[in-house]
């Protein structure tokens, strides 16, 4: 009873109170904000107050219009929290379309759940959320949080656009501290087309931007992160699980790091150091010692999870992961860094932000929050070899995909710097095919085929070697769909982990490659690595386009013909040269061995090119999609 | 008497008792260490050497019954890609008050070094303990040192308070298992009805064995004016009916694709609770067939309770229904009142989650909710009109009477003529059109009389899908079009769910990225927003890179943009029935202005393939009608769910059409004089 008489009188105030507030309401949004949006957010604000090196309070409010269902993904009634940040208070309201108040939900309204992530076996990471179902579109919903924490160190990133499909009214954050030492750095990123009040005065700082259209995620964006106007803050000082620091550039960070995370933690027992010293045995090169510790590792250890407070950060002690012989990637690295140590070879633990994508470390700002993943240099002369000790099966020295060429906090003695771990270019990640095809009177083939990877492409086709007889025809039916009925009936790899080269031989059959009709037989010239993808097309194109990595693709095979056929039509030499790569492409047929040869390279750059140029470059790959499907038609010879 | 007999064949599973061996803890065997593959499946990335499930009654003073868990498994591990099988993560059901727990937990890590066996513990760091959410703990534990040819070893006890619920028992894993031995022993005071699943034979022994419990009373009195308490010890003799597994050599689970979950197929063991009798008290009836699931279920107050709340409906009934109006006109009505004020929150249950009254106020409701609500308007309304439970398709065929066994319900009105069925938590659903999710197998109807007939759910109407085009010869491979599509039921649906609302230049964009050079410069579509009528799109377009000339030769695939396509079912064989859901019929009809100049020099040969028994149809034909050519190719299957036995005629069938679908015609150049060109042949 008593509820009902307080949602009534809710009900009465809000709408008493509330009826001439437009700012709940849908009806009166300008075109611009609806223009390509799922959802609008109406007004959204957070205040940082740093009270004190090791205290911090955060308050959050949002107001945002749900246009259409595809809106709802941008409703986040959710707060991360864990052992050190506290959420104070948390609610929300829901409006009608008209601006009237739907619904109200409180703290006890909201769930409280683990938020430890796949891959991870435990975190004290928790999240705080309500999963609320609309009843119509459009509506707004209001969520307003407070949280309280210890660590002052990362200070958040505030993104004044909120993803693909949502448009801004207005956002605003401020920042402010009770004591000059703690005024935060700022790093404005994507501002430049925007109407920007900066206010700054003594113990704050804010920023505030109105009215930013949405934008669409087109094919090949950029990732968000890199169009999306943002301002990032760091601590110059900072607490963080009790610790404090100060960082004025990457190598007093990097000082930090050592000190207080790093320091004393390599320690390993006189028996695994002994161990160690006995796998190295007379091996005087340094390189090839961390080869055969890094092998050590991998063979003995793997990858498991655990992140609570300062383990946020901090790697487990050496001698743990040494008896347990698991850890994450700190624990991991840490481990073999102090196994290196033992064998006399220095290397650097590396903090890296890992991920397909690349990003890099900001030269200038300095702070916590950059980086996910950590992995080692080992120096030789000026160069270094870096290894990731997390997997247990890339080779010395390789990274592959996940963190290549991206500038990453390197910790060398003295605090370290950053350095850009090695780049696979363009050309470096190739992939070759050579195979040897016979085609029978009905169409159907019979292949050996050799492939070697190197590059990032190598990383893609290594675990090839591991996999069961049925995964890999399974993998093959798959890359090959077009071939009908494929039989794999043989195949033999070859991993050089010293050179990172792959090598798949097989032997494969398949029927109806080839379409008999009446007097002529329709072959595809390149039945294997087809390339054929062109990105989908847009009225208009707005945003930059990326190819995060280029490669070089090759093939020549031999194609032997049935007896009583002839070459009747064989496709046109293509070549092509742009800015985005290259294509050469070319059919021959060789009467005196009676077969066709057919040779092929493509060569895609990697990078980012500007919108205007998309058209073209979906016009390169439309030409050579074209030219990859292109067909030879044989005929059969008078007898 | 009748439930007795059916409680008893339950547990009569087999006869004899068999002796099974003990594998010790802590017992390894260097042979083991040594292997490097599993003999019977060397593809194995582990297996299990031994694994024994123990289920047992706890009987403690003041706390009574529990219900033990005991755990013992031993893994060798041969490739890195089973370290997964080195984490062990148990999940603890908790209510206020109580909760269940781990205990005894050891585990060790055995390892080769230099041909002697190496040990390494489970500490109290490698164990952890996630708090899930209000319901759920997640106990975790992870080996130390393994590496590839380790051997892991662990066991531990689950201490479980709710006595009436023992979990589903897997027999088989994704990894095969050499040896395993189960047994379940439960006192004769809780009787349960075992059910097998899955495609594994088993081999169930079950026995008798006798048990006591001992228990202390305490008597508190007064004697000689002081308070006293007197202690008596007591015991009690009971019952074991004790059911044991002992099964070698089981084989890994292996994933194939189009299966919903294959955790449907897994080999498993299901304890469903029929009754509880504590001595000296009367006995405690549960589930036992269909009937007593439903009557239960029926009974509740969140599902029967619901259908007799009418006052809050009463207004909106009444502008909704007027008098005159058919029982199929209401239906429709009623059906489109519900579907359009409720909202679903995504959850599934048979049951209420707010109740019917809240839910209405809300606009918002689990299924329970939503269908519920609507089967009383209807009622009250005056149609017959029933609930139906069913089972969604990730939740697998309902095949054991259990109130698990379903977790959906939906209506169903008589209209005389014929039932229709109703789900009013999708948009876009319709009277005799179900959401996809809901489409699995059979529901089980209560009707008015107390009866709980059995009905079918999977759809028997094909699902239309017809393109009619006309289609002439542009320049440079170019192909101009004018094409009138049409899509009916359940390939209405889809396009409803995909498109509607989309704006219509995102969805021209989308249409035309379908293929490569695709350009549309008429479009129409109309009914997308009219549930019930079948969406229908016109348009105009030209399509790049359809045929080539060479020579004095034009080739082109007949089937140009319809052309293309892999066979889905790249898999050998299958063991499991292939699920399309609903029965369905694509049609393709285009009409070819041949270029001029040109003659048919060869087509492709028409062909008619049927699937055994009728299940499916294709057709397709290409015939020449002096300067047009008639494509028509047609793709029926008529059944929603074809048993695995009929795969390899699925395979070759969809073969067949991905292979007819890619022939050429190729036309000649007729010379200015009217003969032929220099190629000699056609048809």
């Amino acid at each position: 009873m008593s509820r009902i008489l307080i949602f009534l009188i809710l009900a009465g105030l809000s709408r008493n109170t509330l009826a001439q507030d437009k700012s709940y309401s849908a009806e009166t949004l300008p075109g611009v904000l609806t223009e390509q949006a799922d959802a609008v957010v109406r007004s959204e604000s957070m205040t940082v107050e740093l009270l004190a090196l090791d205290r911090m309070e955060t308050t959050f409010r949002q107001v945002l219009t749900v246009l259409n269902k595809r809106g709802d993904r941008h409703v986040r009634l959710a707060v991360a929290h864990n052992n050190d940040r506290q959420v104070q208070q948390i609610a929300a309201r829901i409006f009608d379309a008209s601006g009237r108040e739907t619904d109200t939900f409180k703290k006890r309204d909201f769930q409280d759940a683990s938020a430890v992530s796949g891959g991870t076996l435990y975190s004290d990471s928790r999240i705080m959320y309500l999963d609320y179902t609309p009843v119509a579109y459009p509506y707004t919903v209001e969520f307003t949080y407070q949280t309280r924490q210890g660590n002052t160190s990362p200070l958040p990133r505030w993104y004044f656009l909120g993803g693909y499909r949502v448009s801004t009214e207005k956002s605003s954050i401020t920042m402010r501290w009770a004591d000059p030492m703690l005024r935060p750095d700022v790093l404005e990123r994507h501002l430049d087309t925007l109407k920007v009040d900066r206010l700054e005065a003594a113990g704050s700082l804010s920023y505030s931007v109105e009215s930013i259209p949405a934008i669409r995620r087109e094919p090949l964006s950029p990732s968000f992160r890199e169009i999306a106007p943002m301002v990032y803050f760091r601590p110059v000082n900072f607490s963080y699980e009790g610790i404090t620091g100060k960082a004025t550039d990457w190598e007093s960070l990097g000082e930090w790091m050592q000190t207080h995370m790093l320091r004393d933690r390599d320690q390993l027992p006189e028996s695994t150091v002994r161990l160690a010293q006995g796998l190295v045995g007379g091996e005087a090169d340094p390189i090839e010692k961390a080869r055969i510790i890094y092998k050590y590792v991998q063979e003995h250890t793997r990858y498991i999870s655990v992140q609570v407070g300062i383990g946020g950060i901090r790697p487990i002690e050496a001698a743990e992961v040494d008896r347990v012989k698991y850890g994450d990637c700190k624990g991991l690295s840490n481990y073999t860094r102090a196994l290196l140590r033992a064998v006399g070879v220095p290397s650097y633990y590396v903090h890296v932000e890992a991920g397909a994508r690349k990003f890099d470390f900001e030269p200038e700002f300095p702070d916590l929050a950059q980086g996910n993943h950590a992995i080692l240099a080992i120096p030789d002369g000026d160069q270094l070899h870096w290894i990731d000790c997390t997997s247990q099966t890339l080779p010395f020295g390789y990274l592959g995909d996940f963190t290549d060429d991206r500038l990453a906090h390197v910790m060398s003695p003295g605090g370290g710097n950053l350095v850009r771990t090695p780049v696979y270019a363009d050309t470096l990640n190739s992939q070759e095919t050579l195979a040897d095809i016979v085609l029978d009177g009905d169409g159907n083939l019979k292949a050996g085929i050799r492939i070697q990877t190197r590059g990032t492409q190598y990383g893609d086709h290594y675990s090839l070697a591991t996999r069961t007889p049925r995964e890999l025809s399974e993998h093959y039916r798959r890359s090959w769909g077009h071939l009908a009925n494929l039989q794999l009936l043989a195949s033999d790899f070859g991993n050089d982990r010293r050179e990172v080269a792959f090598t798949e031989e097989l032997s494969i059959a398949a029927d109806h490659y080839a379409r008999v009709m009446g007097e002529r037989m329709f072959l595809s010239v390149n039945p294997l690595n087809r390339i054929d993808y062109v990105p989908d097309g847009l009225r208009e194109r707005k945003l930059p386009f990326e190819v995060v990595r280029g490669y070089r693709d090759k093939e020549s095979y031999r194609v032997a013909l049935p007896d009583g056929y002839r070459p009747e039509a064989l496709p046109e030499p293509k070549y092509l040269q742009t800015d985005f790569g290259a294509y050469e492409m070319a059919v021959e047929y060789l009467p005196e061995v009676h077969q066709l040869h057919f040779t092929r390279e493509i060569v895609i750059r990697g990078g980012v090119f500007p919108a205007a140029t998309f058209e073209a470059y979906r016009e390169f790959r439309k030409e050579i999609a074209r030219s990859e499907s292109a067909q030879a038609v044989l005929i059969k010879t008078k007898t | 008497m009748k439930r007795l007999m059916i409680a008893t064949a339950g547990v009569l599973l087999a006869g004899a008792t068999l002796m099974a061996q003990e594998v010790k803890f802590g017992k390894i065997e260097i042979e083991d260490l040594e292997s490097g593959s599993y003999a019977n499946n060397p593809d194995a990335a582990a297996a299990v050497l031994y694994r024994s499930v123990v289920y047992r009654f706890h009987y403690q003073d003041g706390r009574g019954f529990h219900l033990m868990k005991d755990v013992h498994e031993r893994i060798k591990i041969y490739d890195k890609e089973a370290y997964t099988y080195a984490t062990v993560t148990e999940r603890l059901y908790k209510t206020t008050g109580a909760q269940e727990s781990i205990s005894s937990l050891k585990g060790i890590t055995y390892n080769l070094e230099g041909g002697k066996i190496s040990e390494d513990k489970v500490r109290r760091s490698d164990t952890f303990t996630e708090s899930l959410n209000d319901y759920y703990n997640l106990e975790k534990f992870t080996m130390p040192n393994v590496r590839e040819g380790s051997i892991i070893e662990y066991e531990y006890t689950v201490d479980s308070p709710f006595v009436f619920n023992i979990d589903e028992i897997a027999l088989q894993y994704d990894i095969p298992i050499a040896r395993q031995h189960i047994r379940i022993a439960i006192p004769e005071y809780f009787m349960f009805k075992p059910q097998a699943k899955g495609y594994l034979p088993l081999h169930p022994v079950s026995s008798i064995e006798s048990d006591q419990i001992q228990y202390t009373r305490k008597t508190v009195g007064t004697r000689n004016l002081e308070r006293t308490a007197s202690y008596s010890r007591g015991q009690v003799r009971f019952n074991l009916n004790v059911t044991t597994f002992d099964m070698k050599d089981v084989p890994a689970l292996l994933q194939e694709p189009y299966v919903n979950s294959m955790d449907n197929y897994r080999s498993a063991i299901d304890y469903e609770l029929l009754w509880v009798q504590y001595p000296g008290e009367s006995r405690e009836n549960y589930t036992t067939t269909w009937e007593k699931v439903i009557d239960r279920i029926s009974e509740s107050d969140r599902f029967g309770g619901q259908l007799r709340r009418t006052n809050y409906f009463k207004n909106a009934l009444e502008g909704l229904v007027t008098a005159g109006m058919s029982d199929a006109e209401k239906t429709a009505v009623l059906f489109r009142h519900v579907q359009q004020h409720m909202a679903w929150n995504g959850l599934n249950g048979y049951i209420t989650d707010k109740g019917v009254k809240q839910a209405y106020e809300d606009r918002s409701g689990n299924v329970g909710d939503i269908n519920l609500m609507l089967i009383a308007m209807l009622r009250e309304a005056g149609l017959v009109a029933d609930p139906v439970l069913v089972s969604t398709r990730d939740h697998g065929v309902p095949i054991f009477p259990t109130r698990d066994g379903f977790n959906y319900v939906i209506a169903r009105v008589n209209l005389g003529e014929g039932y229709v069925l109703l789900d009013a938590t999708d948009k876009f659903a319709e009277p005799n059109l179900l959401p996809v999710r809901a489409l699995n197998w059979f529901g089980r109807a209560i009707d008015d009389a107390g009866n709980y007939p059995s009905l079918s759910v999977i759809p028997v109407n094909a699902s239309k899908e017809t393109h009619i085009a006309n289609l002439s010869f542009g320049e440079d491979g170019e192909i101009l079009g004018r094409m009138r599509s049409a899509f009916t039921d359940y390939r209405a649906y889809r396009f409803r769910n995909r498109y509607l609302g989309m704006p219509r230049e995102e969805y021209l964009e989308q249409y035309q990225n379908r293929w490569q050079g695709m350009q549309v410069s008429e479009y129409e579509v109309s009914n997308a927003d009219r549930p019930g009528k079948p969406v229908m799109e016109q348009l105009t377009f030209s399509l790049e890179d359809q045929w080539s000339s060479v020579g004095d030769k034009i080739y082109f695939n007949p089937m140009f943009l319809f052309s293309g396509g892999e066979n889905p079912f790249k898999q050998e064989s299958r063991n499991y029935p292939v699920d399309f859901a609903y029965p369905y019929q694509e049609k393709h009809t285009l009409n070819i202005q041949l270029p001029q100049g040109y003659r048919v020099e060869s087509l492709p040969e028409p062909v008619a393939l049927s699937l055994a028994n009728d299940l499916g149809t294709f057709r397709y034909q290409v015939v020449a009608n002096g300067p047009t050519l008639q494509l028509v190719a047609q793709v029926s299957i008529n059944q929603a769910v074809i048993p695995a036995e009929y795969y390899a005629g699925v395979r070759e069938f969809f073969e067949n059409i991905v292979q007819k679908e890619s022939e050429q015609v190729v036309l000649t150049k007729t010379t200015s004089d009217g003969t032929q060109g220099s190629t000699a042949g056609g048809r």
